[in-house]
């Protein structure tokens, strides 16, 4: 087989995304399912190297570039766009199946890419496409959560545009290699990846976003966005020191949101930003066992958070509800998937036997090795911080708890088996990770089981455990409460949409208005004092000429109205704009 | 519906409970014959499992903390 089917493996998915806006049922669920499947096949037979070629005034671009850091990237988005695929077919909502396979589309393009303006366009339909993922919940607080992830992930895709053509300009050519981080043009570029990457404090968007999508829809972008960054940090910022610590307080700060959020989906939001936290810490130390690490970590968390997002999904499929404070006890009844979101937990939180904890564990080595003893102490905690929410919190809230006499079915049988492929997974990796190990950037010469290892691991887990057990018995673990967190898109939802922007809306309207009547009125008025014919005629022309005037009011009432309503995404757009003249000018 | 409910009975959950201190003990017991880290200079007898559970008891307080701060009602930015 030829190297170029590698290159046309995104366009595969779009090709499939248009055949699904043909009406009929079965066919659906046959392209649905089929195009990922056919590209895992396509995908076994390629050979690594560069191919699809092309001549772009004068650029080389390539589509695609398998090699070691991008093959284990492709083959985790494959087999996670057909986990997605399955857990979706139920239903029958085009919107969602059609943007759901172009994104995956997107992201594999992201990671195939070989040249700059190839990820800058892969990169921004991965935007377009996720936002559908939510707007398809058609809910108004969907409606403006999608706007605003919209708005913010354009200014990410503005910054890493910025970057590229200044790094174009320096005739290094389009080829995406190793940046130092110094000068304009790399820190934008590492600004973009690090806002699809929700390196704090670009972080807020992500947990303002996901629990707003559908219920497939959280699945699918749980794993592309974000992940697709960690492999473009790897690729760029590889060894990168500010990556580190950037990486370790990202571990760290989620914890305590997480372990005081309400919304289950957002408790495994906070928790996708503490361990793409992991991942970018591995990719700052940027040693073989520390890329390595990143990788598998990746590729680990991507299956066991994409299971947490399909058992909470399922449950507020069956229930309608995603609370804390609204559900418990439903494991009586959905006791499958209530072991599977175990599994899933217990993979997250890194038990031995576990699919995180033969990735996780190469990470933390990794900074034991290079006397990184702050960042491994960071590590360690949020270790442990990760039991607290993700391990104990989401199980226990879900499907124990406090019985509120929920009685609700087991999920459809696509769900279920999507989730046992998942939870499979998660056990088979953590028992047999060689088959991980031998996909990974470089030759691996690392044990994960060895006695110090799984006794310090299990002290650290279980008695973090015992720790929650006795503070919960004594009652002085946080209650469910109906309430929400304060995090930093306040900035861009309060202080910018529902403070700032007012106050300049109102001084541009008394301006505005000020400028009319004295233009107006105070130019006719005058015209008027002159002699004879001349003024009957230079009055007509100058009411000719305040005509678009009086359009621009009825427009900027208009304006004003729309402004009004949804303030918090056009302030957003308003930065945007004034992104891009700075680009203008640069 | 039928109704799967092991939790329930007082005996499973005495059960569940004797056997996860008798995990912990043996954790902390198999640590003797645990070949040590040398490039930790901190790592003491049960370090990971006194870390384990200081940072737990840290980051349930912590997360107290920050609710005492920033917590806000459900509609704050509006329904």
């Amino acid at each position: 087989m030829g190297n170029n089917l590698a290159a046309l493996l995104p366009f595969l998915f779009y090709a499939g995304s248009i055949g699904l806006l043909i009406r009929y049922k079965t066919w659906q669920k046959v392209v649905l399912l089929g195009i990922p499947i056919l590209s895992i096949f396509i995908f076994f037979f390629l050979h690594k190297g560069v191919s699809g070629q092309l001549n772009f005034f004068g650029y080389a671009l390539n589509i695609s570039r398998l090699d070691s850091l991008s093959y284990p990237f492709v083959l985790i988005f494959l087999i996670m766009s057909i986990l997605g695929s399955i857990y979706s077919l139920h239903h029958t909502d085009r919107l969602q199946h059609c943007s759901s396979l172009a994104y995956a589309g997107s992201a594999i393009g992201v990671v195939l890419a070989g040249d700059w303006f190839t990820l800058y366009v892969f990169w921004e339909l991965m935007a377009i496409f996720s936002t559908f993922l939510i707007l398809a919940r058609r809910t108004e607080g969907a409606r403006k959560a999608a706007f605003r992830y919209f708005s913010v992930h354009v200014l990410g895709g503005l910054l890493l545009l910025g970057g590229i053509l200044m790094e174009v300009k320096t005739a290094k050519g389009l080829q995406i290699g190793h940046l130092d981080l110094k000068g304009l043009s790399s820190w934008l570029i590492f600004l973009g990846i690090a806002l699809n990457g929700a390196i704090p404090p670009l972080h807020a968007w992500l947990k303002d976003a996901y629990p707003e999508a559908t219920v497939t829809g959280a699945v699918f972008m749980s794993a592309f966005t974000t992940k697709s960054a960690v492999y473009l940090m790897a690729r760029v910022f590889a060894g990168t020191e500010l990556l580190i610590w950037l990486g370790a307080i990202m571990t760290i700060l989620p914890v305590f949101y997480a372990e005081v959020e309400n919304d289950l989906r957002r408790v495994l939001s906070y928790s996708i930003i503490n361990q793409v936290g992991f991942m970018m810490c591995g990719v700052g130390i940027g040693t073989q066992l520390a890329i390595n690490g990143a990788v598998s970590h990746a590729f680990c968390h991507i299956i066991y958070k994409a299971l947490l997002f399909m058992s909470t999904g399922a449950v507020l499929h069956v229930t309608g509800r995603i609370r804390c404070t609204e559900l418990g006890g439903v494991y009586k009844t959905m006791p499958i998937t209530a072991l599977f979101c175990m599994i899933a937990a217990a993979s997250i939180s890194a038990f031995p036997l576990f699919s995180g904890f033969v990735s996780k564990s190469m990470i933390i080595s990794a900074s034991e090795n290079e006397r990184l003893i702050i960042a491994w102490l960071m590590l360690q905690f949020a270790s442990a911080g990760v039991i607290a929410h993700a391990g104990i919190k989401v199980p226990f809230f879900a499907f124990f708890g406090h019985d509120r006499g929920l009685r609700a079915k087991e999920p459809p049988i696509n769900m279920l088996f999507s989730m046992g492929v998942a939870a499979f997974l998660c056990v088979f990796l953590g028992v047999y990770p060689k088959p991980l190990y031998q996909i990974l950037p470089y030759p691996v010469d690392y044990v994960p089981y060895t006695g110090h290892h799984v006794i310090s691991q299990g002290q650290l887990l279980l008695f973090a455990i015992l720790a929650f057990y006795l503070m919960l018995k004594a009652g002085v673990y946080p209650p469910e409460l109906k309430a929400i967190n304060l995090d930093l898109d306040w900035f861009y939802r309060r202080l910018l949409g529902g403070y700032l922007l007012p106050w300049l809306l109102r001084l541009i309207e008394l301006i505005s208005s000020w400028a009319y009547r004295v233009i107006s009125v105070g130019l006719t008025r005058s015209l008027c004092l002159l002699p004879n014919r001349l003024p009957n005629l230079l009055v007509g022309l100058c009411l000719g000429l305040l005509r678009p005037f009086s359009i621009y009011e009825r427009l900027k009432k208009e304006l004003l109205d729309t402004l009004l309503k949804e303030p918090s995404s056009i302030s957003m757009a308003l930065a945007v704009v004034g992104i891009f003249l700075l680009w203008i000018l640069l | 519906m039928r109704e799967f409910d092991p939790f329930s009975s007082k005996k499973v959950r005495r059960i569940g409970t004797v056997l996860f201190y008798l995990l912990l003990f043996s954790l902390l017991f198999f640590e003797f014959f645990m070949e040590k880290h040398p490039l930790l200079p901190f790592e003491r007898y049960a370090f990971f499992a006194a870390f384990g559970f200081v940072s737990c008891v840290f980051v349930i307080y912590g997360a107290k903390i920050l609710r005492y701060f920033l917590k806000r009602k459900e509609d704050y930015y509006g329904k």
